[in-house]
């Protein structure tokens, strides 16, 4: 099949070749235009994607279109970087995340603790 | 240290146009840099010139041997709230209050309720176990000199425990000051308690939002109160000032520069354009309050003008909002702004200590009809509260990687559960209809154009950073 976009009806439909767009892609690139479109996904994953998009305001829907289209290799651009680097990145983070370690009380800060816990219990009795 | 990396590699990044031939490019660890299109075609196109090369080593787009441990230091800096224990602990000791703001978000016309002195000291017991090296402790209401016995209270324990714990700790009251006499100054003075306020701009504007339980108007008196607190600092040689804070409804739009001029007059070095939420007794008269995105962006960008103008004559302000994105793009430090970190301070940068005991991820969490976003209580062990799956689960929604990976702001901004929650009806966000989220992508693209532009605005904005807001 042949991707392409057709608009019917003040409607938006777009046909997605699978074997060369991703499903989950497809959904990230619908899921930023929430605001502008409501979403309606058909078709077959394994053949055809459809998605009916119809519009929340008057849209100029072929421009629209072919803006999906950019988004969508856009996205699938960066999710391609972020799997491809998935090592070095958690690497990285793991790196700048990990590096400081909490201390525990000292002496004079668990008696004064204590101290406190003496007033909240004689509180209690009043 | 072992080097992690064997060749460069480019790191995630996201673009956006700014203005004619300049884009921003941003990098997944928060970093960025302006290209023209040619150069923006040979990232795209992995097809880089050594020149272009080196300005994305440089910026810490494309990370190499030679860039990678700035790169770790930068993000550390940036995003320094990931490092610290809970730092933000308010305590709302009443939700019974002197006004009836329209917009209240704590809903003190139904309050009834005071904190006891055994919630708040076993409260503060909480603070000094969960918090790190820095701890603020914040009194929150309703009004919270309405149980002043309380406070007090608080404040003198809190002072003596950090004796043995010498944390840097910060106290600091939000008050209507109505209430506030010479007794009550003296005593937060000497203790050194810092003293924050409310002021939404001019007598009209501030009158029709502030009023008192009688209904009349509560300008004069914050006013006269504010002045008075600066005049009592300044006759004592106390370097300390009042913060005021602004709540943005509907009222303000048409009048920036009065609201400004308003701030600027009393001598306050911020004004805090807040957008109104939906939260509370906003709810009631939710319809007269509220705007679009769009237009409050509109009125924030004429503020920031105005700000920019009064700043090259001399007269010394900033926009806090302004200032939270331009510490982060421009010095790449962390304002520890709860609601623009990422994922979201709640349940882990800032807690709120409920009158009853309860403990809330936000001080937003309390404010809904139901507590949902309560993760446990004063009587429970620090950490079992902290690691509470309901708190964790919360602030984990809101990791901007998951919701807002289109955005090349995301590294910058953050969303807030309780909002999402209140608006959306569910803690997984649908970040593109997020109002405070598109509001802020706008002002960090509005920045980035300021930047570009490399005049006189953008020197000041880099001024801004150096200055330090609590």
């Amino acid at each position: 099949m042949q991707s392409r976009f057709e608009i019917e009806n003040d409607e938006l439909l777009l046909y997605l070749n699978p074997r060369v767009y991703n499903l989950e892609r497809i959904y990230a690139t619908a899921y930023i235009f929430i605001d502008r479109f409501y979403f309606i996904f058909d078709g077959d994953p394994n053949t055809e994607i459809l998605i009916r998009a119809i519009p929340k305001k008057k849209t100029d829907l072929g421009a629209f279109a072919k803006l999906f289209f950019e988004e969508l290799l856009s996205i699938s651009n960066y999710f391609l970087m972020l799997e491809k680097n998935k090592d070095i990145v958690t690497a990285v983070l793991k790196r700048a995340l990990f590096s400081i370690t909490p201390t525990p009380l000292n002496q004079e800060q668990e008696e004064s603790i204590k101290k406190l816990d003496k007033e909240i219990e004689e509180l209690g009795k009043i | 240290m072992q080097q992690l990396i064997q060749k460069p590699i480019v790191l995630p990044y996201r673009y956006d146009l700014i203005s004619n031939n300049i884009y921003v490019v941003t990098s997944s660890f928060g970093n960025w840099v302006f290209f023209n299109k040619e150069e923006l075609d040979e990232l795209k196109s992995n097809a880089l010139s050594k020149a272009t090369e080196k300005k994305l080593i440089d910026a810490g787009i494309l990370l190499t041997t030679s860039n990678e441990k700035d790169i770790i230091e930068d993000y550390q800096s940036m995003n320094r709230n990931l490092f610290l224990r809970p730092s933000l602990h308010m305590f709302n000791v009443t939700n019974m209050c002197t006004y009836r703001c329209n917009y209240c978000h704590a809903g003190v016309s139904q309050g009834k309720d005071m904190m006891d002195e055994k919630t708040a000291l076993k409260a503060l017991r909480f603070v000094f176990l969960s918090s790190g090296p820095y701890a603020t402790i914040e009194f929150q209401g309703g009004e919270c000199l309405l149980n002043w016995k309380v406070v007090k209270l608080v404040i003198e324990k809190s002072r003596e425990l950090n004796k043995t714990f010498g944390k840097t700790l910060n106290i600091c009251i939000v008050s209507n000051l109505s209430l506030l006499d010479q007794e009550k100054l003296d005593f937060l003075t000497k203790y050194d308690v810092s003293i924050c306020t409310s002021l939404d701009g001019t007598e009209a504007i501030h009158d029709s939002n502030r009023k008192t339980t009688a209904g009349k108007g509560t300008y004069e008196t914050t006013i006269g109160k504010i002045k008075w607190i600066q005049d009592y600092y300044k006759k004592n040689g106390i370097n300390k000032r009042v913060d005021v804070l602004a709540t943005i409804t509907k009222a303000a739009l048409d009048n920036p520069k009065g609201i400004v001029d308003m701030y600027a007059g009393l001598g306050l070095k911020y004004v805090h354009l807040r957008p109104v939420q939906n939260l509370g007794d906003a709810l009631r008269g939710w319809s007269s309050l509220a705007f679009s995105a769009g237009q409050f962006f509109n009125f924030w960008k004429e503020a920031m003008e105005y700000i920019f103008e009064l700043n090259a004559k001399g007269i010394d302000i900033m926009e806090r909002g302004a200032y939270n994105i331009a510490c982060r793009i421009l010095a790449k430090s962390d304002p520890l702004y709860v609601e623009n970190m990422n994922p979201v301070g709640m349940g882990r940068a800032a807690l709120l200590h409920n009158f009853d005991g309860l403990i809330y991820s936000s001080d937003e969490g309390r404010m809904l009809p139901e507590p949902i976003f309560a993760i446990g209580t004063v009587d429970q062990d620090p950490y079992q509260v902290l690691s509470n799956p309901d708190n964790v689960n919360g602030w984990a929604a809101s990791l901007m990687d998951l919701s807002a990976y289109y955005s090349p702001y995301s590294h910058w901004g953050g969303i807030h559960p309780v909002h999402i929650y209140q608006n959306q009806g569910t803690v997984i966000p649908k970040t593109p209809l997020y109002d405070p989220f598109v509001i802020f992508e706008k002002q960090c693209r509005h920045l980035f154009e300021v930047i570009a532009k490399k005049g006189k605005e953008a020197e000041l904005l880099k001024k801004w950073t150096k200055e330090a807001i609590r």
